[in-house]
């Protein structure tokens, strides 16, 4: 096992790719603290994991709000005895186009997506720094830092800002072995993108992403207990992009490249 | 009036495995005899959800999440007693894991991890209890264990049953060990107590539950509130001339000598 007794944080760990990373860093021997706003999901998942035979706990916590975050990193310490990995998964999403966006929206998916990311390895990274045993960090962005996207404007500022705040954050925790990366999915189901991906729509989406799927949330947590692990241990700062080829694609739409 | 030999008032008492069931209701006993808790499960959330409800019954608790077969996880749990209440009175050591086999099956790894599971993690939570406690000139440890620690029960149990009559044979060292210096040590052996996920499978077994009635004079199962009583007695001064002694709680059980119960084949 990669990751045995190691304590790890997952915020927005109660479903989708949250939970998947906090199964997947389980089952590698890391103890959890699934940080959400939903707990009887989150509470649902700590007992699948304490049934795996490691520790888990369930903490309420609305990441936006620092005070909130500090007391949740604080009782994860407390209750698990330390903590070494903090996975940053929670996010929310917004819909229209940016002109016509309220100042409310804007603030409420920076606050939530973004700033949420700050106060969390600010909070963690003075416990980690304290510790003296290095640790990780692991920010969940989205290919979307990168490409645009459209009516998700402040989603997408919030996902570039997180790229480039764990690139500083990175080499300010460097002296501390402390490594933050980033993992950027692309298209992946979970109980929040499910119902988008229509027939329409896959067909679309294959005619951009190279291995014609749409992934499974744990092929994305595959990424987060890599980066976890003493596999990456030279790695920092870096984004590791799990899109099924999308971002780097740069064949032309119609375009006949391959002769049978 | 309660009789005060029972009060357990400004006592600390750690219990493991206090998410649910016997557990649960060993640390809601002792607390409301008096006693500050420490809860410890490897379900933090649910030894909190008991903390929580100990806290509304003015009593302090703190939760842990704790895998009371990790001895670094233990050491872990006990430097925070210390650090939090600077003594500890009663350990109850409830959590316990196994892996069932028939014995012509049952592989070494197996057997290890039920070892490891039952008997050692439970070795590790006394030694880091009876240190503190032979320090401070008294304490009582409960080990729980089971009715397969005093008779064969069959159906894959092997593992599982060598395990708990460790457990009794360590509580009795434990006692002529620790006696002479204030520490009491005794043993619990449960038998047929139901569970939500043994209500399952009794519901769905046509039989099962009038097999195991057989085996029971009292005629009915356990429930975990019946461990409430014997665990506030050997905790408390109530049992202060007890030691290495090994209770059934069996509804008659083990009286009947039923072994379980008898006649009982796997499905």
């Amino acid at each position: 096992m990669k990751l045995a007794g190691k304590n790890a944080i997952v915020t927005g760990g109660a479903a989708g790719i949250g939970r998947a990373i906090a199964l997947a860093l389980a089952a590698e021997g890391a103890d959890i603290a699934i940080a959400d706003v939903q707990i009887e999901k989150a509470e649902a998942v700590a007992q699948q994991i304490a049934s795996l035979g490691r520790r888990s706990i369930a903490i309420r916590c609305d990441v936006g709000d620092s005070a909130q975050v500090d007391q949740m990193v604080d009782r994860a310490v407390q209750m698990l005895c330390g903590l070494d990995v903090l996975v940053n998964n929670a996010a929310i999403i917004s819909q229209g186009v940016f002109w016509q966006l309220s100042d409310e929206v804007w603030h409420k998916i920076i606050r939530n997506n973004l700033s949420s990311v700050f106060f969390c390895c600010r909070a963690a990274a003075r416990v980690m720094i304290a510790q003296k045993q290095g640790g990780r960090i692991i920010n969940m962005s989205s290919i979307h830092a990168t490409l645009s996207e459209p009516q998700a404007g402040p989603y997408t500022a919030a996902k570039g800002g997180i790229e480039a705040l764990s690139r500083t954050m990175a080499t300010e925790l460097a002296p501390y072995k402390i490594l933050v990366n980033c993992v950027a999915p692309g298209a992946t189901y979970s109980e929040l993108t499910t119902p988008m991906y229509t027939e329409s729509v896959k067909r679309a989406l294959f005619q951009r992403v190279p291995l014609k799927e749409i992934a499974q949330p744990e092929w994305i947590a595959a990424g987060v207990v890599f980066l976890a692990s003493d596999d990456a241990r030279y790695m920092t700062g870096q984004v590791l992009t799990i899109d099924g080829g999308y971002v780097m694609d740069g064949s032309l739409p119609g375009a006949e490249y391959w002769n049978e | 009036m309660t009789n005060p030999l029972f009060d357990m008032t400004g006592r600390v008492a750690l219990v493991s495995g206090a998410a649910q069931n016997l557990g649960r209701n060993s640390a809601l006993a002792l607390a409301e005899a008096g006693a500050d808790l420490v809860l410890a499960d490897i379900n933090g959330s649910g030894a909190e959800k008991t903390a929580e409800d100990i806290r509304g019954l003015g009593r302090r608790a703190i939760a842990m999440a704790c895998d009371v077969t990790d001895e670094a996880q233990i050491q872990a749990m006990f430097r925070r007693v210390d650090d939090e209440f600077g003594r500890i009175d009663v350990v109850a050591n409830i959590a316990g894991s196994a892996v069932g086999g028939h014995p012509e099956d049952l592989t070494v790894e197996n057997f290890m991890k039920t070892l490891q599971g039952t008997l050692v993690g439970k070795f590790i939570c006394c030694r880091e209890a009876g240190r503190r406690m032979l320090a401070q000139g008294k304490g009582s440890i409960i080990n729980m264990s089971s009715i397969g620690g005093i008779r064969a029960l069959g159906r894959a149990h092997l593992p599982y049953s060598a395990a708990q009559a460790g457990v009794i044979q360590m509580t009795r060292e434990l006692a002529a060990e620790w006696g002479d210096r204030g520490v009491r040590v005794n043993a619990i052996a449960p038998a047929q107590m139901t569970n939500p996920a043994f209500e399952i499978r009794m519901n769905n077994t046509p039989g099962l539950r009038e097999t195991y009635l057989r085996g029971i004079p009292l005629q009915r199962l356990g429930v975990p509130e019946d461990i409430k009583g014997l665990v506030v007695f050997l905790a408390s001064d109530a049992s202060a001339f007890i030691t290495g002694a090994v209770f059934p709680l069996d509804g008659g059980n083990t009286a009947l000598g039923a072994n379980g119960t008898i006649g009982h084949r796997e499905a």
